[in-house]
């Protein structure tokens, strides 16, 4: 590692910390309802809204209708979504002419599994993508479809967030907020406004914005090239600003049009943060008690600067193998050294491990380098971080009623150790409150876990219509280990709402899309509802006051404490199928044996 | 191309997809009121 490298690193945390308190505090105020210095231009649009939906902001709603309200948001959403994608050919904004007679001979069929797998995934911010941007999705998939839900999704999950937030800070009360009004609040006062300014400098620094057909070009060496073309910038600020993670072209945010240089990767980094650290305070706000907030921040930020690190380091000691061929491997004023393979060289390894590990500590999912080719540990550091249930600053929202739950958890702990009832920001954590943090930490885990299990066994016919390739670990690029991490990695994106793959799987087959959209839909709302039901208990509770046998959850002890529960769980829940994967990776790789991709030269020559 | 043109099979695959989707959100209302209980 070098100093430079943890300049940057530093720099970028220095930068979240500095904005965590005034967009926290701006948050608070929009969703009490407090007038912002946004009001005066916004307020008669969020009043048209209210209008033309028939909402009454004055109505609160009981978790149960609050839940009900969400999901059929989310039923109507599916539908829509669907609907424009399988009907895409028949609808404007076309220019290439996909799902038409008209579409290039490389066009990715948009069938009706792949329609409702990117329909689950993005209803679920979760935007995996079996399928590639440009040669699948006309404009008006991707603005209409694909950018509503972008908006909506993040939207829904800073709504729970602040319900949940509700319920900590309200007392002797039914009631958890309205979610049509948090809805429409989050979406013009905070994703909106902020979406448009970074879409402004996103395209001042060449990300392009347009709704031109793709353009045909010659390059140097004669050869014919098309270049995609499209409306990327405004979708590149939602995009990392509701961590929604869906790359405009296949290969997201290393593509130049997408993320052209180092400054927009540092943007897209701080746009991912931004909001889920902002919440932290927010919550600490709510609840009339900043340090628990801050608490809570420094919880997430430990753990963050760990991984990063442990990533950083991981990349720029490169392959050992390479290095015991002789090869250069140290960084030098020449060349960043360490590995190198998928990742750009405009962004170095610093760069690109920092991006990975932000984009797998919030359930972002976009990526500027491929994960498929990092080393086993700097692999093994998304992969965990999406495992811990991305409670490391977190998706927008689901960080904060993730991290949230680890606190319930820790609480609990805590009280089983001393033998006191667990108390966390002035509520009792009781049997209810529990049980319902357990329910969302087994749903989320059986999904990741037997679906993976499921899918490293079951036979399919070659030639049928499940899995065309045969059985479903035929899809893989890579044998052994390295297979089994991609499969791993594939379920636990998609169960954790990330959306960034490891790549190396076909996923675009019926089997793959089918149970990835559900693990999608299992990740999200199996997580979510019952912390919804935490928040509808606890806002019924009083408020109890600090005793001397009250536990401190804004200090030291219960941040390490937080912490060890999160890394823990994880490692408890996951640590046999880790093992399986890049830990015995790792160990191979010590011993010179490496998971390639697997070639065979023609006439039936030899695996390379 | 017309709905003429949409094949009659994969129309059926919608209908199944379309089914698969409202049915796991609508099973979430169900998720909801287990958890009431609870």
């Amino acid at each position: 590692m070098s100093a430079l490298g943890i300049y940057q690193i530093l720099g970028f945390f220095l930068v979240i910390l500095a904005l965590t308190k005034p967009m926290g505090a701006f948050m608070a105020r929009v969703f009490a309802g407090d007038r912002t210095f946004l009001h005066p231009l916004l307020r008669p649009l969020e009043r048209l809204l209210y209008r033309l939906s028939g909402v009454r902001e004055d109505v609160e709603q009981h978790w149960t209708a609050y839940a009900g309200a969400m999901l059929a948001f989310h039923i109507v959403k599916f539908v829509f979504v669907y609907g424009i994608m399988r009907l895409q050919g028949w609808l404007p904004l076309n220019p290439m002419g996909f799902s038409t007679g008209h579409a290039p001979a490389n066009a990715t069929p948009l069938t009706a599994d792949l329609a409702f797998n990117t329909a689950a995934s993005f209803l679920t911010n979760t935007n995996w993508q079996a399928y590639v941007g440009e040669t699948t999705m006309s404009y008006f998939s991707q603005m209409a479809g694909l950018a509503v839900q972008n908006f909506t999704s993040a939207a829904t999950g800073i709504a729970i967030a602040i319900a949940l937030t509700r319920g900590f800070a309200r007392q002797q009360m039914q009631t958890i907020g309205n979610f049509w009004v948090d809805l429409i609040r989050c979406t013009v006062y905070i994703l909106l406004p902020i979406s448009f300014v970074a879409a402004l400098l996103f395209a001042s620094q060449g990300v392009v914005q347009n709704l031109d057909a793709y353009t045909q070009v010659t390059t140097v060496e004669g050869a014919p090239q098309v270049i995609a073309q499209g409306p990327v910038a405004s979708q590149e600020a939602i995009k990392e600003l509701g961590t929604n993670g869906g790359g405009f072209f296949n290969a997201n945010s290393s593509h130049p049009y997408e993320n052209p240089t180092p400054a927009t990767t540092f943007l897209q980094m701080v746009l991912i943060f931004l909001i889920p650290a902002g919440l932290a305070f927010t919550f600490g706000e709510m609840v009339r008690d900043r340090r628990q907030g801050w608490a809570l921040f420094a919880a997430m930020s430990v753990m963050f600067l760990v991984g990063v690190l442990v990533a950083y380091g991981a990349e720029q000691r490169g392959n050992p193998m390479l290095s015991g061929l002789g090869v250069q491997t140290d960084a030098t004023v020449a060349q960043p050294g360490g590995n190198m393979e998928g990742k750009e060289t405009r962004f170095g390894i610093v760069q690109s491990a920092l991006f990975a590990t932000v984009t797998t500590d919030a359930s972002c999912g976009a990526v500027n380098s491929m994960h498929d080719s990092y080393t086993p540990l700097g692999g093994l550091v998304p992969l965990f971080n999406i495992q811990t249930g991305e409670v490391i600053f977190g998706g927008v929202g689901a960080g904060l009623y993730g991290i949230l739950l680890y606190a319930i958890l820790a609480v609990f702990i805590a009280g089983l150790m001393v033998g006191r009832t667990p108390e966390y920001v002035g509520k009792k954590i009781e049997q209810k409150e529990v049980k319902m943090a357990m329910l969302a930490l087994i749903a989320t885990a059986f999904s990741i876990l037997v679906f993976s299990a499921i899918s490293s066994v079951i036979p399919f016919a070659k030639g049928g219509y499940w899995n065309p390739p045969g059985p479903a670990i035929a899809n893989f690029n890579n044998p052994g280990a390295h297979g089994f991490s991609e499969l791993l990695y594939a379920y636990t994106s998609a169960t954790g709402n990330n959306g960034s793959a490891f790549a190396g799987i076909n996923a675009n087959t019926p089997w793959y899309n089918l149970t990835l959209g559900l693990a999608t839909i299992i990740g999200r709302f199996l997580f979510l509802l019952p912390l919804m039901a935490v928040a509808g208990s606890l806002a019924i509770k009083k408020r109890i006051p600090v005793t001397s046998g009250t536990l401190p959850t804004d200090g030291g002890l219960f941040v390490g404490l937080l912490v060890g529960t999160v890394v823990i769980v994880g490692a408890l829940t996951f640590f046999p199928a880790l093992s399986l994967g890049p830990a015995v990776e790792h160990f191979l790789m010590k011993q010179g044996h490496l998971f390639s991709v697997m070639l065979r030269l023609p006439q039936g020559g030899p695996w390379l | 191309m017309t709905l003429a043109h949409f094949p009659r099979w994969p129309m059926l695959l919608d209908l199944a997809y379309v089914a698969v989707g409202i049915g796991s959100l609508t099973a979430c209302w169900l998720f909801v009121k287990i958890c009431d209980r609870l």
